[in-house]
């Protein structure tokens, strides 16, 4: 499918646009349900200590390099991480192919997240509606869910189809942006939504500050001694490898790294816009939204209608139990609720969608920079895949299918991406270069202290936690351990369309090849 | 809340709250000249491939 029309890469419109295009990406439902369900079971207060040195030493600098390696590679026209694995590697044959995840990973992501994203704004418009304002007791809200999802037929729900028309609004709407391209759509979009969501945010956590104590008889359920919940420290959490496991991994989830997203927009940068300043802001206002908003709103209200034990049982349900179940009880025992929900499930729609939209642009920029289609025929291709996909997933959820593509593209594809990623750079591409390539425009000095960070703490940290996460949870999922006997067609059928994908990728790095995309070294002289 | 609990908060949202206004006081009186200019090709070192 060669293009007719060959438009020239596009640029950013202004630096604020970018940053908030970066923290847009960052900020999503992990952001306002994984973190206060992470750091709650993992230790309080004590687990910011990992959460941090994580921040510090794996997030930061794989932001850094992403930044730097997307807009060095956009100056070379390419965009997405076959091309720029190739050019910093030095062009070495076989580096190319081992973008192939970053690509497979934030594409297979969006197949599930944009149904997700779908049922925040079906639960926004419940909240309006006062679908599930009678319901007071978890059971029935958790059958409120899974008939919503279509997981059972019941009397709230006969099969999926609300569900199914919330995704078909959001598809389109994601869509229309991605269509609109970097500047038009997704600038506009992030310029719009980051401020909506932080004013959002601090309605809501306003909101949670002034629920004093609801119940008389339970004067000890209240704001000061929810945050207590959250932030009381447990150092004794901190003799477990698994604390330190979950940060270093809520800290891939909350920042996007690792997902081919940040090279991609990166690489719409001009070749002298600062680097160093605006992903250290995007990371900055990530962690605003996640550990300020988030982790004051979530947990505190929990705890004050649910009591400690409450709270501990939400905790440990799981971060959908926390949005969609829990959430919802407490909206329907709060004064103005109906807006408040409305306002918290708007909240994560714009979290998503601002996420979603970052997700399938590594594979726009993709085809337009390597395969020279032009961006109506790459939305119209990944649009057909993802909505095929994306049905597979919504009529087999009962049947583990989400599970597994998160498995694959949600937990290892980013780890091993951003482990590909940091060793290409500081082994490949090299330091000096390297540092001389951040400096590039910059706004900020990057300590050179970092240089030890690239070059050994953050490449070994990934392989440990690769590696960990391989023999805990990978060996038991590649041999179906724990799947129950009924589901594993459906996940040999996910794991068949991911190689299947994974397939047309390589394929299309390889015409790419022939069509002289990726020059080789000796071809330069 | 506990003692340790205050200082947890207090430290996680200073860090964070100094980290987010430090950003945002250099970006927004940052100099400008880069910005919405011209395309620019960095043709020294690097062959494009395009």
């Amino acid at each position: 499918m060669p293009g007719k029309e060959i438009k020239p890469r596009e640029n950013w419109g202004s630096r604020i646009g970018v940053i908030l295009a970066v923290s847009g990406s960052a900020v999503g439902l992990g952001n306002f349900l994984r973190f206060p369900v992470q750091a709650a079971s993992h230790g309080g207060g004590a687990f910011m200590i990992p959460y941090f040195l994580a921040f510090l030493l794996l997030g930061i600098p794989l932001a850094w390099v992403e930044w730097t390696i997307g807009r060095y590679g956009g100056r070379q026209g390419h965009g997405s991480a076959p091309g720029i694995y190739h050019i910093i590697s030095g062009r070495k044959r076989w580096a190319k192919y081992l973008g192939v995840t970053a690509l497979l990973g934030p594409m297979s992501i969006f197949f599930y997240y944009c149904y997700i994203e779908g049922w925040t704004l079906a639960y926004a418009f419940f909240s309006l509606t006062g679908e599930y304002r009678q319901i007071a007791d978890p059971g029935q809200m958790t059958a409120f869910l899974s008939g919503f999802q279509g997981v059972e037929t019941n009397a709230f729900f006969n099969g999926p189809w609300t569900a199914y028309a919330a995704f078909a609004v959001v598809f389109v709407v994601n869509f229309y942006f991605i269509y609109r391209g970097v500047t038009r759509g997704i600038e506009k979009l992030n310029k719009i939504a980051l401020p909506i969501m932080f004013l959002i945010g601090l309605v809501l956590l306003g909101r949670v500050v002034t629920l004093g104590s609801p119940y008389p008889d339970k004067p000890d359920q209240n704001f000061i001694n929810g945050l207590g919940f959250l932030w009381n420290p447990d150092f004794n959490a901190l003799k477990d490898a698994s604390v330190w496991l979950a940060a270093a991994g809520q800290m891939f989830f909350t920042l996007s790294v690792g997902m081919g997203s940040i090279m991609a927009y990166a690489s719409y940068l001009r070749a002298r816009d600062d680097v160093a300043l605006s992903s250290l802001t995007a990371n900055s206002t990530n962690e605003f939204f996640e550990v300020i908003l988030a982790g004051s709103i979530v947990i505190p209200a929990t705890f004050i209608f649910f009591g400690a034990m409450g709270a501990q049982e939400v905790a440990q349900g799981g971060s959908f139990n926390l949005g969609f179940v829990t959430m919802p009880l407490i909206f329907n025992q709060m004064q103005g609720g109906a807006f408040v929900g409305f306002l918290w499930f708007f909240l994560l729609f714009m979290a998503g969608i601002t996420s979603s939209v970052s997700l399938i642009q590594p594979m726009i920029t993709f085809l337009e920079d390597e395969l020279k289609w032009t961006r109506q025929q790459s939305v119209v291709a990944i649009g057909v895949v993802s909505f095929l996909v994306t049905n597979f997933i919504i009529f087999t959820l009962a049947r583990g299918s989400m599970d597994e593509l998160d498995f694959w593209a949600g937990t290892l594809f980013p780890v091993l991406n951003a482990f590909l990623a940091i060793v290409l750079f500081a082994w490949f591409f090299g330091l000096k270069k390297g540092f001389r390539e951040i400096d590039l425009g910059a706004d900020l000095r990057v300590p050179r202290f970092f240089k030890f960070v690239f070059l050994v703490i953050t490449p070994l940290s990934l392989l440990a936690i690769l590696v960990t996460w391989i023999i805990q949870q990978g060996l038991p999922v590649l041999t179906l351990e724990n799947a129950s006997p009924e589901n594993r067609i459906t996940i040999w059928i996910t794991r068949l369309i991911l190689l299947t994908v994974m397939g047309i990728l390589i394929s299309f790095i390889i015409l790419a090849r022939k069509r002289g995309r990726f020059i080789k070294k000796e071809e330069l002289r | 809340m506990n003692v340790g609990g205050w200082i947890m908060v207090t430290v996680s949202w200073l860090v964070i709250l100094s980290l987010v206004v430090f950003c945002y006081t250099r970006i927004l009186t940052a100099r400008k000249t880069h910005m919405r200019a011209p395309l620019e090709i960095d043709t020294e070192e690097d062959q494009a491939d395009q």
